[in-house]
């Protein structure tokens, strides 16, 4: 079984190794992106990125970069899923459905009524703060009572200011509120056992979340809350990663001597339009694609050939948590978890040939010292 | 291959060693001198050198949940965080696993105990130890908040049972021992209790943490593990009452082994006009006094640093205290915590006493291996001050000209002034190397006898205590030389050390339903599997008693 290619020959995985190794530490400037969901894999990818003097970034950092934002910058009172199911009578919902793709963490929280502390006493009750009758459908299997307020998407921050102004008693317009409403919502967060606020944190804008972070910290002046952000395991895992790996969440160069975090700068776009990364290993798994730069390329890919033809070396890689073990972040227990393959596959995982690649890289970065010394 | 390690002093407090000897290792462990020292294969000149077993750090947060999270909150903090910047581009790096590895064996340390994984952050701890190169590591499991646990202690199930349910976490979160911090606080927390004390009923339990404490360990007796409950006292930092809690849990102790963590933090009265005073003299000899407990110190040094800890409720009472003004608290299914960022201010009041109480406590307390060196890390300061401290335990002098640097008030409340106290090398052995791995229960470490790991490290003797234990001359991991004149040139990955422990098949079924009724979580979530850390021995098994 053909798993690796050169110029879309065939080739052994060591002489493919070999090459993407060459063309890696041979470049000014590499890119290291894709479908880094697997944190064995990003372990890896960082350390070849290193090893490399490139860039490590995520295909769906974008998805979480409002809230790394904030939480970098602001801070937050956060509640794990698992105890929102417990201890919430009082959650707060923003914006359009944040569990639209999260059935088992809707069912995980909202399918029992709270169960320690005061609440327990409480049936739980539940405000959808978003387009109008946007997410009703879903909550109404909530073990709860739900009700609606309509506020559109991109209004969700302003209303939520509103209604820190209101537990402040500073004066406020009513916005989104009905004349009252902001006052006796405001009310209702303060007067809960247990507030949350939950929101999809890739919907709001970090301005937003920080306003979000800041009325959860005046409620807990007095009374308990705290805030439930969702975020896409995929990309929360990577970041995770990369912290204790290099230091920084993510979008992390390490051309320098010192690893440099920035969001804007090393975003893998910007990198290859601008010319400055003059050479990629991309992992694309799913519906990852290459995207239209036209850079010297490493693919690791888990579809049959695909954009196969646009890649110097490519690598046919299983899928993590199917064709080999897998070490994913879990929303529901809000940290990582580990997944065994679910059947026997001759398919190699893409963390192994990363890690290869990553000895070569080193192997040659050492022996170009040796030979300066 | 044979190695001899010729001609250094070799302080070796475990074997009644402090004299010029030869040491010889082979295939990673220390042997006998053979008939012919001259058939050594590499012969290590360590003439005029200080020869000790690698050090043991038993607190300090190297890895898990809180600890990345403080990575992200704090960007700007991983440049300051190196106590000597642009020594090596490495130092610079950032505050990396990769890094903390280095930073650790650069000055002889060979083990370091992560004391506060959570449950469900075993993986997550796991991984990041993974990634730490040549030190081993060990943790200790978070219980004492958790719902399973109160609500046994509540219902009146049979000590058995909740050895049982002991077992089965240390068990599947691969900890070496177990921790409790602010038994029940963070729960009451959770209900709005803002101060919580060992006497004081959680909540919906009725249980108080004084038996959650008690509960444990006894839980951690029975199942036979060597390392006594490493307990975090309940109001951590309050001045009176952080004292009283730490008081009150020393004689709980009842005949039974404790060990109280980072016990600076709670060494505080309420004289004085700014209501912050020294208990440092009272709480020593308490300790003194009473031979079933163990305490670290905790020690803080001056300078930027963050605080991370699962005691949510005291994380939540330092948010207003935090430099810069942000923290970051969680709630989660039994301890949470919080990261809040802590800049300790040589010219306040209350950080120089801070700093006096830790180094009184150090000094005042009698027994070296009853007294363990931490600053907490990163806490009370992050762990590369220890030079500095381990030249403030062995300098008179050098404690006077500090003291002179603070400001004026500080003297009069505090008895550091008058401690004549000086730590021998011996004594720094003991605390560091022999007493650590005695307390937890690791044999082959921790001394240089027959048969041990040779985790070696070798000390260049300096008038400049701080030098000379900020740069091992050699260091010798599994044998291994790692360290050369203070620069790492090997790095090998070491393992996490863990415990096999028994529990009953009933009580893996009982999980299994509870975890998923309870909170909707697989209980296999928790079972940490060794393969998926990516080493080919990520474990190194630890006998239980
Ligand atoms: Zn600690």
């Amino acid at each position: 079984m053909t798993t690796a290619w050169i110029d879309g020959q065939p080739v052994s995985t060591g002489e493919a190794v070999r090459e993407a190794a060459k063309l890696l530490s041979s470049s000014r400037f590499p890119l290291v992106w894709g479908s880094f969901d697997d944190a064995s894999a990003l372990r890896e990818g960082t350390r070849l990125a290193s090893l490399a003097g490139g860039v490590i970034d995520h295909r769906d950092l974008p998805t979480i970069v409002p809230l790394v934002e904030a939480l970098r910058d602001n801070g937050m009172i956060r509640v794990s899923p698992g105890e929102a199911r417990r201890r919430a009578d009082r959650v707060l919902v923003l914006g359009s459905d944040p569990f639209e793709s999260r059935t088992e963490l809707f069912e995980q929280i909202f399918s029992v009524r709270p169960d320690l502390g005061p609440a327990k006493e409480n049936a739980r009750e539940i405000v959808l703060l978003g387009p109008a009758s946007a997410s009703a459908g879903a909550f109404a299997s909530a073990a709860g009572e739900v009700r609606s307020i309509a506020c559109p998407d991109g209004e969700i921050g302003d209303a939520v200011a509103i209604l820190k102004a209101a537990l402040a008693g500073r004066p406020f317009h009513d916005g989104p509120f009905e004349e009252g409403g902001a006052r006796a919502l405001a009310g209702w967060l303060k007067d809960a056992a247990f507030a949350v606020i939950v929101f999809d944190a890739a919907r709001l804008d970090a301005i937003a979340i920080e306003v979000v972070a800041g009325l959860v910290s005046d409620l807990n002046t007095d009374t308990r809350a705290s805030a439930l952000p969702l975020a896409p395991g995929g990309a929360m895992g990577a970041a995770e990663a990369a912290l204790w790996t290099s230091g920084f969440p993510l979008r992390t160069g390490f051309g320098r001597i010192d690893p440099d975090h920035d969001l804007v700068l090393n975003a893998a776009d910007r990198l290859l339009s601008s010319g400055e990364a003059d050479a990629r290993l991309a992992l694309c798994l799913g519906d990852a694609r290459l995207g239209d730069h036209d850079v010297p390329t490493v693919l690791l890919t888990g579809g049959e050939g695909v954009e196969a033809d646009r890649a110097r070396i490519v690598f046919s890689v299983g899928q993590p948590g199917i064709d080999h073990g897998t070490v994913v972040h879990e929303a529901r227990f809000g940290s990582f978890v580990s997944r065994p393959a679910e059947r026997s596959s001759m398919l190699p995982n893409a963390a192994d040939i990363l890690s290869a690649i990553a000895d070569e890289v080193g192997a040659r970065v050492s022996s170009n010292d040796e030979a300066r010394r | 291959m044979l190695t001899r390690l010729k001609g250094g002093h070799v302080v070796d407090p475990a074997n009644g060693v402090d004299e010029v000897r030869d040491l010889f290792i082979e295939d990673g462990k220390i042997v006998a001198a053979p008939t012919d020292a001259g058939s050594a294969g590499e012969v290590v000149d360590c003439g005029g050198l200080i020869v000790m077993a690698g050090a043991i750090d038993i607190h300090s947060h190297i890895a898990g949940g809180h600890v990345n999270t403080a990575r992200l909150l704090l960007p700007e903090w991983h440049r300051a965080f190196s106590a000597r910047p642009g020594d090596t581009a490495l130092s610079k790096v950032g505050w990396t696993t990769e890094e903390t590895g280095l930073r650790y064996a650069e000055m002889g340390f060979t083990t370091v105990v992560e004391p506060a994984m959570g449950p469900q952050s075993a993986l997550h701890a796991h991984l990041e130890l993974a990634d730490i190169p040549i030190i081993d590591k060990a943790t200790l499991v978070v219980l004492g908040n958790d719902d399973l646990l109160l609500s046994m202690i509540r219902d009146g199930e049979s000590a058995d049972a909740i050895a049982d349910y002991v077992a089965w976490t240390v068990d599947a979160s691969k900890a070496l021992g177990v921790k409790c911090i602010n038994a029940g606080g963070s729960a009451a927390f959770k209900e709005n209790v803002r101060s919580y004390a060992f006497d004081a009923e959680v909540p919906d339990y009725g249980v108080s943490s004084r038996q959650i404490v008690k509960a444990l360990q006894r839980a951690v007796k029975d199942t036979g593990i060597p390392h006594p409950l490493h307990v975090h006292c309940n109001n951590l930092g309050m001045p009176g009452k952080s004292a009283e809690a730490a008081e009150a849990t020393i004689m709980a102790s009842e005949g039974l082994p404790l060990h109280l963590a980072h016990i600076q933090f709670y060494g505080y009265g309420t004289e004085g006009k700014r209501g912050f005073s020294s208990k440092g003299q009272e709480l020593a000899a308490l300790v003194n006094r009473n031979p079933d407990v163990t305490v670290d110190i905790g020690q803080v040094m001056f300078g930027q640093t963050v605080t991370i800890s699962s005691d949510e409720m005291r994380q939540f009472a330092g948010r207003a205290q935090a430099s810069p003004g942000k923290s970051i608290i969680l709630d989660q299914e039994a301890n949470g915590g919080g990261v809040v960022p802590m800049n300790y201010q040589e010219k306040s009041f209350h950080n120089a006493l801070q700093w006096a109480i830790g180094l009184e406590l150090f000094l005042l307390i009698e027994d070296p291996s009853r007294v363990f060196f931490t600053t907490d890390h990163p806490n009370g300061a992050p762990f590369t001050t220890y030079p500095d401290i381990f030249a403030l335990l062995m300098d008179r002098d050098m404690r006077q000209t500090w003291i002179e640097a603070l400001p004026k008030g500080v003297a009069k409340w505090t008895s550091l002034p008058q401690i004549e106290r000086e730590y021998t090398l011996n004594e720094i052995a003991t605390m560091t190397r022999a007493a650590p791995a005695r307390l937890l229960g690791t044999k082959d470490r921790g001394h240089l006898g027959v048969g041990a790991t040779a985790d070696i490290s070798v000390y260049r003797p300096n008038e400049d205590k701080a030098k000379m234990f900020a740069a091992a001359a050699y260091l010798f991991k599994d044998g291994t030389k790692v360290v050369e004149n203070g620069a790492v040139i090997a790095r090998p990955y070491g393992r996490a050390l863990t415990l096999k422990t028994q529990s009953d098949a009933a009580m893996g079924s009982r999980l299994d339903r509870y975890f998923d009724d309870a909170y909707g979580l697989d209980s296999r979530w928790f079972k940490v599997d060794g393969g998926a850390l990516r080493r080919d021995m990520p474990f190194r098994e630890v006998p239980c008693l």
